[in-house]
């Protein structure tokens, strides 16, 4: 099958979750014998880098199939590329390549009108998007988290939408959302990698037949890792991801801080290892908070807290980094989609503390492969970290119920049969109702 | 009766005979026994009357001030400033050059309220501030230093005046923003009345009409996707290229077939934008768009003028920018668009709020009086009129939930909004098009809609055309300039229809359709 992959940027150029599940399902299609190509939309700037005099595609330097694209006039509102030399470009390539399927992991950068390009590139094709956020829902950059308040939102409106923000009048909402589902209906099939969003975009209007769900896999980077080894005290504790506002740094900090003023520490302590970076697109308010709760830990001088900031991982340090703990916190205080650490810490056998709410209270299944607790919620983490420390026969008992996540071949494996479905339908467009795949792992 | 005593006075050498002699009134009088004598009527009423020039005023100075001294490139001059003039008949205002002078009319200027003013001069009722606005024959001629000389009951002034030498915009965007802002204590409506429905109204028409001429002199046309269509939209752009992003899509989504769509811009900074989306939507959903860049705003009127002038079908729909198809009627919508013609009948739409409440259905023609109020101005009811009144353009139905079956056939009504608009071109053509001397938009539809009637024939709501209106969404007409110019359209739509709304108010009423 000849698939061509749309991602917002690179996972060379920056990591991320989304890009990663493009480029991962790329590579799988090609170690399966599939005719691949990635094209990566990147950000303004990257062109300076990357980019070549007066192109708007170009291949990756030292790679094969896999571009670079660089849209201009982006308008970020309406996830659009007000650019009709980009969009031709980008068309007249998929005309060239004759793809099968077609699959957009974004429209962020990618813009909205690529998909309509890509349409009429190639009639035939199966046009599939992936949503990895909500975007198109929440135009605070869609996480569905209130400005201001910083409160959960539940569901988007006119009205709602005007209070984050207050120069775009309820109108405005509107015709933004029908544009947006009006370029998205080019599309065959929509897939989600959690019950949660796709449950969050039927809602917002986009037709449930069309809606599917199907998990995110990823390579099994722990084959040669010890799944069962952990600390002596398990008492180490680690949190991996960005370190920015909504992944919930300051919660674990919240919990400790309860911990050490309580003096209600276990004797033999608890170690907190922070993998994270990108800090720097944290806001300065939650930076100032974070480190006013490092202060007073600091300043607590229990003795019994050791808190470790290691910064930013690449991939192959994951196994090394994963090594040094014994339990993983996602502490996520926004709707975390699917939660790819999650996924991680289970390939090195780690069981996971998550925060309940939805894509990761969907997979994390308590005392199966993980724990628990209310998004936000500080002193039910402290409870929880209190419970699970030094308890040697819970973490064992977790460790050999942990399934392996999905991998990247599985994830493929289930797209290319969503595909092949839609190539053979005769009338394009195969009633499939909003659905999960038979036999996924979450 | 107590009688009140009069003052004595006494003036040497009055010619008793003389007076009578040249004064038949003064005979009438004293034969009534209205005057005792000559002398008594001359003091009571001739020496107001000025029968002689008994009266000798020395000059006095007056405090006043020029503070703004404009001319445009089209020879329009504006004058602001304050005079300190209270209680006295309305200062004679004059322009003095070399070997010429030019007399302000009267009309040529109004008095308004200035607070700072009055806090140095004295508190009250008293509309120190003065505008004077008027066109040279010569586009040359003041646009040098003058003599600016006011002569009132209260003394006179003069004083240098250098102009600053501006484009006709600026002249009219003053002008508008003072309308905007302006208070009057007799009433702002009343010192308006007097300023815009005169000879100043009209050279404030002929100040936009030339804005006008030379924004559309250096018009922009490119189309993309040209081709034969059997209909054209219309829609002008300003301030916004949301427009342009959304509707082409929406509508032809909606299963709409539009034919041509033809964006006017009348904000030429928002030219590059417009073109680029222009030429991406008509490349990515194969659709005739065409773009007039215009060069500056000329007005919702004068843009869709030019539009049509340009449109390649006959048939025409003028579509506001925060007009959008509601998928729920866009059958409707298509069928119109299928029939071949539109006939005689000027069209307009069902618009709505929602699926489900209409937010009009044709307009009628109201008004509402106002009356001048007491004030220490010398009123003079030539200038300000005691009372007036101004037409209002209302909707029918606002906001109210739509029932299909009052809507099964064509209904008349006096005025249709600009917001939507179906015609045939030629039709449009024999009226002249909108009329431009409605400033920047308001009023013209109205106006459309009454010159239609009168004409050419019916103006209908055609129950078939049903489109959301986001009223007040499609542009960013933000600044005082923009109110002023809705404000001076208002007088300049009752100038010109009041008559015919007095003598056809059960016609153009709500009563009637």
């Amino acid at each position: 099958m000849k698939v061509i992959y749309v991602s917002y940027l690179h996972p060379s150029v920056a990591p991320g979750g989304a890009q990663q599940v493009a480029f991962e399902m790329f590579q799988a299609s090609l170690k399966q014998g599939h005719d691949a190509y990635f094209i990566a939309a990147l950000e303004a700037n990257h062109d300076q880098i990357y980019g070549k005099p007066g192109a708007p595609i170009v291949p990756v330097q030292g790679e094969e199939r896999q571009y670079f694209y660089f849209p201009q006039y982006y308008d970020f509102l309406h996830l659009s590329v007000g650019d009709w030399r980009s969009i031709q470009f980008f068309r007249e390539l998929i005309e060239r390549i004759k793809p099968d399927v077609i699959h957009f992991h974004h429209y962020h950068r990618v813009g909205v009108e690529s998909i309509r390009a890509a349409r009429i590139a190639a009639p035939d094709a199966v046009i599939c998007f992936t949503f990895h956020e909500m975007m198109a829902i929440c135009m605070a950059d869609g996480q569905m988290v209130k400005r201001g308040s910083r409160d959960l939102c539940r569901s988007s409106s006119p009205v709602s939408c005007n209070k984050c923000f207050p120069d775009l009048r309820p109108e405005f909402v509107t015709l933004r959302s029908a544009r947006l589902k009006t370029a998205l209906a080019e599309c065959d099939v929509f897939v989600f990698p959690s019950e949660f969003i796709a449950d969050r975009y039927v809602e917002w209007g986009l037709p449930e037949e069309k809606c599917v769900v199907i998990p995110n896999g990823q390579t099994n980077l722990g084959t040669a890792f010890d799944r069962s080894h952990h600390s002596r005290q398990v008492n180490r504790f680690g949190f991996f991801g960005q370190f920015i506002d909504n992944k919930g740094v300051d919660v674990i900090l919240e919990a400790l801080l309860l911990l050490a003023r309580e003096q209600r520490l276990p004797a033999a302590g608890i170690v907190v290892e922070i993998n994270g970076g990108n800090k720097h697109y944290a806001s300065g308010p939650y930076l100032d908070k974070i480190n006013q709760q490092v202060e007073e830990l600091r300043s607590s001088k229990s003795g019994k807290i050791t808190l470790r900031e290691n910064g930013a991982y690449a991939r192959d340090q994951l196994a090394e980094r994963m090594a040094s703990v014994d339990w993983v916190i996602v502490p996520s205080t926004w709707w975390e989609i699917f939660g790819l650490v999650v996924s991680e810490a289970w390939m090195f056998g780690r069981p996971v503390i998550a925060s309940s709410i939805a894509g990761l209270k969907e997979r994390v299944i308590p005392q199966k492969n993980g724990f628990t607790f209310p998004p936000r919620d500080g002193r039910s983490l402290a409870e929880l970290l209190l419970k699970l420390v030094g308890n040697e026969q819970q973490w064992i008992a977790t460790n050999r119920s942990i399934e392996q996540p999905w991998t990247e071949d599985e994830m493929l494996d289930a797209h290319l049969s969503l595909w092949k479905e839609y190539s053979l339908s005769t009338s394009g467009h195969a009633a499939y109702g909003h659905r999960q795949v038979q036999g996924a792992r979450l | 009766m107590l009688e009140v005593p009069l003052l004595p006075v006494a003036i040497r050498n009055f010619d008793e005979s003389r007076y009578l002699e040249s004064n038949p009134n003064a005979r009438t009088a004293l034969t009534s026994g209205e005057a005792v004598s000559a002398l008594d009527h001359y003091l009571r009423f001739g020496i107001d009357e000025n029968k002689h020039s008994t009266i000798r005023r020395e000059t006095g100075a007056v405090a006043c001030s020029v503070e703004r001294y404009l001319v445009s490139e089209s020879g329009f001059c504006l004058i602001i400033g304050w005079l300190a003039d209270e209680g006295c008949e309305t200062p004679r205002m004059k322009l003095i050059g070399g070997e010429f002078t030019i007399d302000l009319p009267r009309t040529a200027s109004f008095r308004q309220a200035r607070k700072d003013v009055e806090q140095h001069v004295r508190d009250g009722a008293y509309d120190y501030g003065f505008v004077a606005f008027g066109q040279s024959p010569s586009k040359t001629l003041l646009k040098q230093s003058l003599l600016f000389q006011v002569a009132s009951l209260a003394g006179t002034f003069q004083t240098k005046v250098t102009p600053e030498i501006v484009s006709d915009k600026r002249v009219l965007n003053t002008l508008l923003q003072i309308i905007a802002t302006c208070e009057s204590h007799s009433g702002k409506q009343a010192a308006l009345n007097g300023f815009l429905c005169g000879a100043s109204g009209q050279a404030l028409i002929q100040l936009f009409r030339s804005h006008v001429a030379s924004a559309v002199s250096s018009s922009y046309v490119e189309r993309f996707r040209p081709r034969k269509v059997s209909s054209s939209f219309v829609t002008v752009l300003f301030g916004s290229t949301e427009p342009i992003k959304l509707q082409p899509l929406l509508f032809r989504a909606a299963g709409i077939d539009f034919g041509e769509w033809i964006y006017v811009c009348n904000s030429p900074e928002d030219a590059d934008e417009v073109l680029r989306y222009a030429r991406l939507m008509s490349d990515l959903y194969d659709v005739m768009i065409t773009v007039i860049v215009l060069g500056d705003n000329a007005g919702f009127g004068a843009a869709n003028n030019v539009a049509i002038d340009h449109a390649a079908s006959n048939r025409i729909f003028i579509i506001n920018p925060d007009v959008y198809a509601v998928p729920a009627y866009a059958r409707q919508m298509q069928q119109v668009l299928a029939e071949a013609k539109l006939g005689k009948t000027l069209w307009g739409g069902l618009l709505f709020y929602d699926d489900h409440n209409l937010m009009h259905s044709g307009m009628f023609i109201d008004n509402d009086s106002f009356v001048r109020r007491n004030s220490l101005n010398r009123t003079d009811d030539s200038l300000l009129a005691p009372s007036g009144r101004l037409l209002r353009v209302e909707h029918f139905d606002k906001g109210v939930p739509f029932s299909e079956r009052e809507w099964q056939k064509p209904k008349a009504v006096p005025a249709i909004t600009g917001a939507v608009m179906g015609f045939e071109k030629p039709m449009f053509e024999k009226l002249g098009g909108f009329s431009t001397r409605y400033i920047y938009g308001h009023y013209e539809d109205a106006d459309l809609s009454l010159r239609w009637s009168a004409s050419n024939g019916p103006v209908c709501i055609h129950p078939q055309i049903r489109l959301v209106h986001l009223e007040g969404q499609g542009s960013r007409a933000r600044g005082e300039e923009y109110r002023g110019a809705s404000m001076a359209n208002r007088y300049f739509f009752t100038a010109e229809h009041g008559d015919y709304f007095d003598k056809h108010l059960a016609k153009t009423g709500r009563g009637t359709p």
